[in-house]
């Protein structure tokens, strides 16, 4: 080391695999914000060679708020170059976004959608058209705003219909709606992701015979994570019916490997199911009905207007059929869940 | 597999390969080692080694260097051959373990070196083929950029920005965010 060094190395001139190896490692956002931009040979490498952008993980990337994550995100999917399988990104991202990736792409195998808000389930129906054999998806803390209810999931499984990965991940917060609706969202699941081999529902609301519903629809479950999903009594029946798994995580288990904050809140003690003992009486799926025409009518409303002034996308049309309104959607869900209960 | 594997390793454990550096040093290196080096299989494959493998693009002090790396390494391979084609009991998984932190304390010292030597590493470890060579020392470029604006990275590696107005106009409308 003590030698002196001969002539300066010229780092803009990387052979092309070296400096490809070095940005497989630094990952998109710092591609794109910094390392492409150096000096010409990098700026080449960075955009030419679409297989470094098959993996696009633009999730918790804190920058300057002033960067414009959105068109970066675009940047990224064109690099791509149509090669895209791995997207992920947090709050951000947008169902424009989603669009723009499904035009764009037809062989992601992988989303994930971290505290997202600002889509809705049709623009996953949107991406799931054009990708088919998308293996995993991820939708962590995210409430579609512009939807009063939940993300049908029954649509989902049959936009992935290949889906061997799920995770649905909430916050718990004690709403009795939210209660009823993650039961519904549970069948969804049971009812159309047949090929699952791993789910996670982390603070999901379900109860038990919705739990059970999923166990015995998806035959290739062998992961399944229910931490802090407070309505779940682990009881023999359960425990039976979970022995086939290799993997399983109980409501009560350490969130100390949890990927995410937690942000839950505990539940009151003597309102639910795990605090009580000897176990209550099963739950009672029954929402009053006056508060669920009311929230229609305003989601029902606001659909019309939104869906007519979103952008001319070329895979806008197809969704078009599918627009059935949330009205109708919470009618099928009561049927559902009535039809279940019985 | 595994056996196979490990019977042509004790082979070639015997036989040398003579490696001569651009300065005409030349080191005599066991064939388990020489060989992690793609480019260096290719040459034994084809039976070019005879009389040495001239290496005009690297000098002796890299040489040193690399075969240090290929050393450690080619006995770690044989080290994992051995075990898989024994039973994996827990003795065997500790020893393992050991034994791959023992090759991660080698390869965070192996990188303890100026910014002039890690280029050339990359360099040499690019033109002999050797991927764990490569990916350790472009993990360690990637490291040093991360989280740096494209100004820093120029600085810190003293690369001049070559784009013409023309091109970073181009990029200024593709990539708006990168000049905010």
């Amino acid at each position: 080391m003590a030698a002196p060094p001969p002539p300066v190395p010229n780092w803009a001139e990387l052979p092309d695999d070296a400096l490809l190896t070095v940005f497989e490692r630094l990952g998109s956002a710092d591609v794109l914000l910094g390392a492409s931009v150096v000096c010409r040979s990098w700026f080449r490498i960075a955009t030419r060679e679409p297989r470094l952008w098959r993996r696009v993980d633009l999730a918790d990337c804190c920058f300057d708020p002033t960067t414009d994550m959105e068109a970066m995100a675009r940047a990224a999917v064109d690099r791509a170059a149509g090669r895209l399988e791995h997207f992920a990104a947090d709050r951000f991202a947008t169902g424009k976004l989603l669009r723009y990736i499904a035009t764009r792409t037809n062989c992601l195998k992988s989303l994930c959608l971290l505290t997202c808000m600002d889509f809705r389930y049709k623009d996953l129906v949107v991406v799931g058209k054009r990708n088919p054999n998308l293996e995993e998806l991820e939708l962590t803390g995210c409430l579609p705003v512009r939807s009063i209810l939940k993300i049908p999931m029954e649509v989902i499984g049959r936009a992935f219909p290949h889906l061997k990965r799920f995770q649905l991940n909430n916050r718990w917060a004690n709403i009795e709606l939210d209660e009823f609706l993650d039961n519904y969202q549970a069948l969804g699941i049971s009812n159309s992701m047949p090929e699952l081999h791993s789910l996670q529902l982390f603070a999901n609301r379900l109860h038990n015979n919705a739990l059970h519903d999923i166990l015995d629809k998806c035959p290739h479950l062998e992961s399944l994570d229910i931490r802090q999903c407070f309505n779940i009594e682990v009881d023999a029946a359960l425990k039976a019916k979970c022995s086939r798994l290799k993997d399983a995580r109980f409501p009560k288990d350490s969130t100390k490997d949890y990927e995410y904050e937690t942000f839950t809140e505990s539940p009151m003690p003597g309102s639910l199911t795990f605090a009580i003992d000897p176990p209550p009486p099963p739950p009672n799926y029954g929402y009053p009905s006056s508060d669920e025409d009311g929230e229609c009518d305003d989601e029902d409303c606001e659909n019309d207007g939104n869906d007519s002034d979103d952008d001319g996308e070329d895979v806008e049309n197809q969704n078009e059929d599918s627009d059935d309104s949330d009205l109708e959607y919470l009618g099928h869900i009561m049927t559902h869940i009535a039809g279940f209960m019985v | 597999m595994a056996s196979a594997g490990s019977g042509d390793e004790k082979a070639a454990a015997a036989a040398m390969i003579t490696l001569i550096s651009s300065d005409n040093e030349k080191f005599e290196v066991t064939e388990a080692t020489a060989t992690l080096s793609q480019t260096i299989r290719h040459m034994i494959e084809d039976g070019c080694t005879d009389g040495g493998v001239p290496l005009p693009n690297v000098t002796s002090k890299i040489l040193a260097r690399v075969i240090e790396y290929c050393k450690k390494h080619a006995t770690a391979a044989a080290g994992e051959e051995g075990s898989s084609s024994s039973f994996s009991d827990a003795a065997f998984l500790e020893v393992d373990r050991a034994f791959l932190e023992e090759l991660e304390e080698f390869d965070d010292a192996f990188l303890e070196v100026d910014r002039a030597t890690l280029f050339d590493l990359i360099l040499a470890a690019n033109y002999l083929d050797i991927k764990g060579l490569l990916n350790l020392t472009c993990q360690k470029v990637a490291d040093s950029v991360k989280g740096k604006t494209p100004e820093q990275i120029r600085e810190m590696y003293n690369i001049v920005n070559d784009l013409t107005p023309e091109e970073e106009a181009e990029i200024r409308r593709e990539t708006q965010w990168a000049f905010e």
